[in-house]
């Protein structure tokens, strides 16, 4: 038995965090919040998703619960919700989720948690460079390099934090000083990525929201992003590319 | 455990070897050397590329597409790009290698493969059905692709699609195994043709040696390789060889194999499939008219009005999954026994006289249920005369067996002779077609066949064949070999090799354009061989033996 209440933008960020990688992923709702994590169908990205019982109104679960979820489908229908509006999201028996917004009350079949790929442990990296920055920042540098290639470099130096992207004929960098950044701890790391899978995860961050980057030497890069006003947290796990020759 | 690294490395050195004695020391050095028996059971099987025995009902159910699609989710590769890589290599196997080598982006997590986590998995694919079960197939083949390394890519698509190209076939396996553990190479083969298992073979070799493999019996539900004949010379040549012989006839129909123990009964065809469930009214009248406790073999025949109709009509019984009932109707079936295999024990190391006393002894004829007639008799003039019986009665000819023989389980002896009016034919496997032309655009309309090497395994082609179909044919043989499509270059399509064609011809020549040197001149389609494996179609000896009588005549 669960009973929550969050706001319209939580409940928008928790689901288009997961809609980046999966379209069904398991939600454990559990004492100390709601827990949802998944790996995309080429093991080549993980999302994490957590939200503390401070970031709901009202958050009831009996006992630790673990509900399977059409990710897409309430990603859908959060959509149309209000930021600020109240959504109470209530499971009675494990065949369905009420989602009920305003006069609205959807009722959402659930899928059997065993049918959903299993999720994998969390890997333990140990990545040398921090970097904290507004995430508005790294979606414009996303977005321009995906205009001139499919893969980005990550690098950082002592001075501060770059991408690059390189394109057939164009070539962008975007450079972030130790004094732009928020947080810099002057660690030299490179790592190359695919920015197909960078799109997707930048959707689901604002301008004002604040974004950590753990990166290491050719290994993959945690991206930390603190959105819906900081009451959840979105952690993307990506997998690197190789630099051909 | 065995890894499939490992295990894809022995194939990579052994797919360059063409000598078959060392082929065969190879392999039995390297099955010698596997502790686990569940390792060596599916190395054994997973060499020959199977996954699981032939008679076994549990199958993948995986096709070309089903690859495809795997393959793209683990690389990122668009279909294109791996259609390209299949028609520049000629190999699935080789162009998921490619396509594996060239991936650019690394993934979080692999698990190491092992021959035991790949039978888990495919156990699982195998006992997926209904809706959704196509997705979660591709999902699980996705998670094998993710974790191959390229090597293993190229073993694991052959080993799906049940093609190894190793020039491994159950021949080497056998004297591997016989090699392996110091085994007369009849023993192992005997103790094969019983269990049909060379994996249980392998593992039985192993831990009880030639002890263990001599006290194998036949089991119940488990199928025996049939006893085949050969073509008799002449009526006057079997009665000097025999004496007296036994004359039945030669059914138009096809071989079944009925275990029925008294509770459940298992039926399985020449090639050792389990039909049961395509032969519901056969399943009643065993149930109501045998003795239990026995393996009978048999023939079926569709009847229709007292008239037997053509063979290809059993086959298409055999075929159908779905609305039985239906097909029960437009093809009755009718079985006739002949033999009996065992009955609350072995009964095939008795001569044929004693067998046939009990086969009379444990059946009651019914309407469906009948024993061959059998004479037995010295007098070639009463041989020919069962013999034009049989063929007034619409059917093949007859059959010509020394009364005092054995039952030897997938031999092919002098103690069983077939006496057929009609002219040679070649079983000959489709390895290729290539799509019609206007009107039959839509249709594969002709067929290019092939030969077997049947020591290696290898396929070599002999001809194509594009006459003989009716358009029924060429329907349902379009729908048949369409899940079978490894790629399309043009009109041409290359085809898994499962099927086989009976075809005549009007000469074989010397030819450089095929593989096996030889060419069918007029080949024209008989039929369908449903009842054939791959590795039961004719060798490349048998066609130049035929090649070289055509100049005695």
């Amino acid at each position: 038995m669960i009973d929550a209440i969050v706001t319209g933008e939580v409940l928008k960020a928790i689901t288009k965090a997961m809609v980046a990688l999966v379209s069904e992923a398991r939600f454990h709702f559990l004492e100390n919040g709601l827990h949802s994590r998944a790996v995309d169908p080429a093991n080549v990205a993980m999302v994490i998703v957590d939200v503390p019982t401070d970031s709901f109104e009202v958050y009831k679960v009996d006992e630790d619960t673990t509900i399977g979820v059409d990710v897409n489908r309430i990603y859908d229908i959060s959509k149309s919700i209000k930021s600020g509006e109240l959504v109470e999201l209530k499971v009675e028996d494990e065949s369905d989720l009420k989602i009920k917004f305003g006069s609205v009350e959807y009722s959402v079949a659930l899928i059997d948690p065993s049918a959903i790929r299993k999720e994998p442990k969390v890997p333990q990296l140990e990545l040398p460079a921090k970097i904290v920055l507004n995430a508005g920042e790294f979606k414009k540098a996303i977005s321009a390099a995906d205009k001139i290639s499919d893969h980005v470099v990550f690098r950082t130096t002592e001075d501060g934090f770059y991408i690059e992207a390189e394109g057939d004929v164009d070539k962008i960098t975007f450079f972030m000083s130790d004094a732009e950044l928020i947080e810099f701890n002057k660690q030299e790391a490179r790592s190359m990525f695919s920015v197909e899978y960078l799109k997707e995860f930048i959707k689901v961050a604002g301008s004002g929201d604040l974004l950590t980057i753990y990166l290491g030497i050719n290994y993959p890069v945690r991206l930390q992003f603190d959105v819906a006003n900081g009451k959840v947290k979105v952690e993307y796990i990506l997998a690197p590319r190789i630099e051909a020759e | 455990m065995l890894t499939f690294e490992e295990f894809s490395k022995f194939c990579n050195v052994i797919e360059k070897i063409s000598s078959t004695l060392e082929l065969t020391a190879r392999i039995a050095e390297f099955i010698k050397k596997i502790d686990d028996d569940k390792d060596l059971y599916n190395a054994v099987l997973f060499l020959m590329g199977r996954i699981y025995p032939p008679w076994d009902e549990r199958e993948l159910g995986v096709g070309v597409g089903l690859i495809y699609e795997s393959i793209r989710i683990a690389t990122g590769l668009s279909k294109r790009k791996i259609e390209d890589l299949v028609k520049e290599t000629g190999d699935l196997g080789k162009a998921c290698e490619i396509a594996l080598k060239n991936k650019t982006q690394l993934t979080l997590f692999q698990e190491e493969l092992t021959l035991q986590s790949l039978r888990e998995v495919f156990d699982a694919i195998s006992s997926l059905t209904g809706e959704g079960s196509q997705k979660r197939k591709i999902r699980m083949l996705a998670d094998l692709y993710i974790s191959a390394s390229p090597l293993e890519a190229r073993y694991l698509t052959r080993l799906i699609l049940g093609e190894m190209r190793l020039g491994v076939g159950e021949g080497i396996i056998r004297d591997a195994i016989a090699k392996a553990w110091k085994v007369n190479v009849d023993i192992v083969e005997r103790a094969y043709m019983i269990t049909n298992d060379l994996g249980r073979v392998a593992v039985v070799a192993k831990n009880e040696g030639k002890e263990g493999l001599e006290k194998i019996k036949i089991e119940m539900h488990i199928p025996v390789k049939m006893m085949l004949a050969q073509v008799a010379e002449s009526i006057d040549e079997a009665v000097r060889e025999m004496g007296n012989v036994a004359v039945e006839w030669k059914f138009d129909g096809s071989r079944i194999q009925a275990h029925w123990d008294g509770e459940r009964i298992t039926i399985y065809s020449r090639r050792l499939e389990n039909v049961t469930k395509a032969l519901p009214e056969i399943v009643d009248e065993i149930k109501a008219n045998v003795k239990k406790g026995v393996i009978l073999d048999g023939e079926v025949i569709a009847v229709k009005n007292g008239k037997p109709m053509p063979f290809q009509n059993v086959l298409r019984r055999f075929r159908r999954k779905y609305e039985v009932s239906k097909m029960m109707e437009k093809i009755p079936l009718i079985v006739y026994f002949f033999d009996v295999l065992y009955y609350n024990a072995e009964t095939i190391d008795l001569p044929l006289k004693k067998r046939r006393e009990i086969l009379l002894s444990v059946i009651n004829e019914s309407e469906r249920i009948k024993i061959a007639k059998q004479v037995i008799t010295n007098d070639t003039k009463e041989i020919e005369r069962v013999y034009k019986e049989a063929l007034d009665a619409g059917h093949e000819g007859a059959m010509l067996k020394n009364p005092s023989s054995l039952y030897i389980p997938g031999k092919r002896g002098k103690n069983w002779l077939k006496l057929k009016a009609v002219m040679e034919t070649l079983d000959l496997i489709v390895v290729a077609g290539e799509w019609g032309e206007g009107k039959r655009s839509h249709l594969i309309s002709s067929y290019e066949l092939a030969c077997i090497d049947p020591v290696t395994g290898k396929l070599q082609t002999v001809g194509k064949v594009a006459t003989g179909f009716t358009d029924e044919d060429l329907e349902e043989l379009t729908e048949l070999f369409k899940p079978l499509i490894e790629y399309e270059e043009g009109k041409k399509i290359v085809f898994q090799p499962k099927y086989v064609f009976e075809v005549a011809y009007q000469e074989i020549q010397k030819s450089p354009k095929y593989e096996s040197g030889f060419a069918l001149r007029f080949p024209r389609f008989v039929r369908l061989r449903d009842d054939k494996d791959v590795d039961e179609a004719d060798t490349i000896e048998r066609v130049a033996k035929l090649y070289e009588s055509q100049f005695k005549r």
